[in-house]
């Protein structure tokens, strides 16, 4: 951890040994001082979390030395101790970035003290701060929240790293239980934003009625309870990313609202005049299809367009092969790590049942149903029994959707076996038990 | 009972701010004892060259120490002459008010030279 470092640049030798001592009863302070300006400016590259100034010193005024200070590090707190009693010296002190100013008297040391301790607390909470965004930053590495290594998977990495590169409006599509939150995170947080704020809304989850004070925020007195000013989620944005969650659900008022603010640029407090600029990145999700709701009717096709942008299609599950088993041994590992459980391989059985369900819930489904899986288990090894199937197994139900020719049952079988084994061909060959050029020519004649 | 029997300081603010440590308050009463000597020697020196500029900056520079360590007879005085316009209205009485903390700090020179002299 780094110290405490106080400068305290004081003429009076004796009231700056004074206050030396006084600080130093703070065993976490180190505390040094200076008699002349000239002299604490020579340090200043030594950087002091915190300078206590005189606002008389012999080569030069408290407000120099504070201007010189602010030019070097804005950031530095400066607390002035001074004689001067005039409140015009005192106010042109703060307005020039002094943190604090105390005029010398008997309460001097326990201002100090307090100040101090505040300003400790200020750096400690910025310092935590700093960490936590690091930390998430780490955590939304995408590599590490979005496993696999399925085509399906590997081509949203691609788009998520193009999503990165380029400041542009992003729509993330794809089933419940996907993923899309993680993937807008992952987004952000390794994007130049990565350091501004991500403010994620749920469009679904707020009632209708609240959602454009909720989205652009309110002016006091705008409706019933608006006791007070509340800025909006675009406002919190700021330069940052907002995510508009289950966008699919807006209802038509809020559509027109959004297109207005996305178009424009800036936004109206609900019962407010001035106009406050927009500068948030805009990422959107939903598990609608919303092609087919503008069709219907559902969606603006306006603000369909405005949002579509990049397009993140995140593939369900079932589609996305050998992925299904690295993502259980992942839940399965990270599941035993957090509960200081032994590590739990798959039974062979095991491994088959998961290949062959269709994971309506997808890799939401997947996270809860190993967890179980490790809970349940009597032994190092997860057998089928140990897993509970929410839904049909996808082998009783997924050829029998619809009637189909004898060719286009062939035709489903081979392509979700494709699917299931990243296309190796030679693989699907030997476990259907069919020669591999029959594959190549279904795949030459488009049949696949 | 003369001034130079009456104590002219008090340790308490001092002892209150730094803690009750002998040590402490030991450095503390040397430093004061080795640069106040110099800042009165200035501040009778600006006063005879009528610098009242100089007057107020070196009463300004000494009232804080002579407060923290309670030199109350003088206290108020150093903190009427502590800047230059009012050094120069009263300029009359300058020499009275200046003799008188000359007095004052020379006791409590003597006196705390005594009191720490181990």
């Amino acid at each position: 951890m780094n110290s405490f470092k106080v400068f305290i640049v004081e003429d009076d030798p004796f009231y700056g040994e004074m206050l030396k001592y006084h600080i130093s009863l703070n065993p976490d302070y180190v505390v040094e001082k200076f008699q002349t300006g000239k002299d604490f400016l020579n340090n200043l590259h030594r950087k002091p979390s915190v300078v206590s100034l005189d606002y008389s010193l012999p080569d030069m005024s408290g407000l120099e030395v504070l201007k010189k200070i602010t030019a070097f590090n804005p950031d530095i707190p400066v607390i002035i101790v001074s004689g001067q009693e005039d409140v015009s010296t005192a106010v042109s002190l703060l307005k020039e970035g002094a943190y604090d100013y105390f005029v010398k008297n008997d309460e001097t040391k326990d201002r100090i003290w307090n100040s101090l301790r505040k300003i400790r607390e200020k750096i400690d909470l910025e310092k935590e701060i700093d960490s936590l965004k690091e930390e998430i930053g780490r955590k939304y590495i995408y590599g590490n929240i979005i496993k696999g290594n399925s085509p399906g998977i590997k081509r949203i990495f691609n788009l998520i790293e193009k999503a990165i590169q380029a400041n542009i409006t992003v729509s993330i599509t794809g089933e419940t239980g996907t993923g899309k939150d993680l993937v807008a995170k992952a987004i952000h947080y390794n994007s130049p934003k990565a350091n501004l704020p991500f403010v994620a809304i749920n469009v679904s989850a707020i009632p209708k009625e609240l959602i454009e004070s909720e989205m652009f925020g309110h002016e006091k007195g705008a409706f019933t309870g608006a006791v007070t000013r509340k800025i909006g989620k675009f406002e919190e944005a700021g330069k940052g990313t907002i995510f508009l969650d289950e966008i699919g659900e807006m209802d038509h008022y809020m559509q027109v609202k959004l297109l207005r603010v996305l178009q424009e640029k800036e936004l109206n407090r609900v019962g407010g005049n001035d106009m406050v600029k927009v500068n948030a990145r805009v990422i959107v999700a939903t598990n609608r299809n919303l092609a087919d709701e503008v069709k219907k009717g559902n969606f603006r096709q306006d603000l369909y367009y405005r949002l579509l942008g990049l397009n993140i299609d995140l593939p369900p599950l079932r589609d996305r092969g050998n992925d299904i088993l690295l993502l259980a041994k992942y839940f399965m590992d990270e599941f035993s790590k957090e509960n200081d459980m032994p590590k739990r391989s798959l039974s062979q059985a095991a491994q088959e049942k998961l290949m062959s369900y269709d994971f309506p819930g997808n890799v939401r489904e997947l996270k809860a149903m190993m967890e179980l899986a490790v809970v349940m288990a009597n032994k190092d090894v997860i057998e089928d029994v140990d897993i509970s199937l929410n839904a049909a197994v996808r082998s009783a139900n997924f050829l029998m959707d619809e009637e189909d020719t004898l060719q286009g049952y062939t035709r489903k079988i081979i392509k979700h076996y494709l699917e299931k084994n990243d296309n190796n061909i030679i693989e699907v060959a030997k476990k259907l038990d069919i020669g591999k050029s029959t594959i190549y020519r279904m795949i030459k004649n488009r049949e696949l | 009972m003369n001034s130079k029997d009456k104590k002219l300081y008090s340790l308490d603010y001092l002892i209150e701010t730094i803690g009750n440590d002998p040590e402490a308050i030991k450095v503390m009463v040397e430093v004061f004892l080795e640069y106040t000597p110099l800042d009165l020697a200035a501040l009778n020196k600006a006063l005879n060259e009528k610098d009242f500029k100089q007057v107020a900056a070196y009463g300004h520079k000494m009232k804080s120490s002579v407060a923290a360590l309670r030199v109350d007879e003088i206290g108020l005085m150093l903190k009427i002459i502590d800047n230059p316009e009012k050094t120069e209205a009263l300029k009359n009485n300058l020499p009275d008010i200046i003799q008188r903390i000359n007095e004052v700090l020379t006791v409590v020179f003597e006196q705390l030279n005594r009191d720490f002299s181990s």
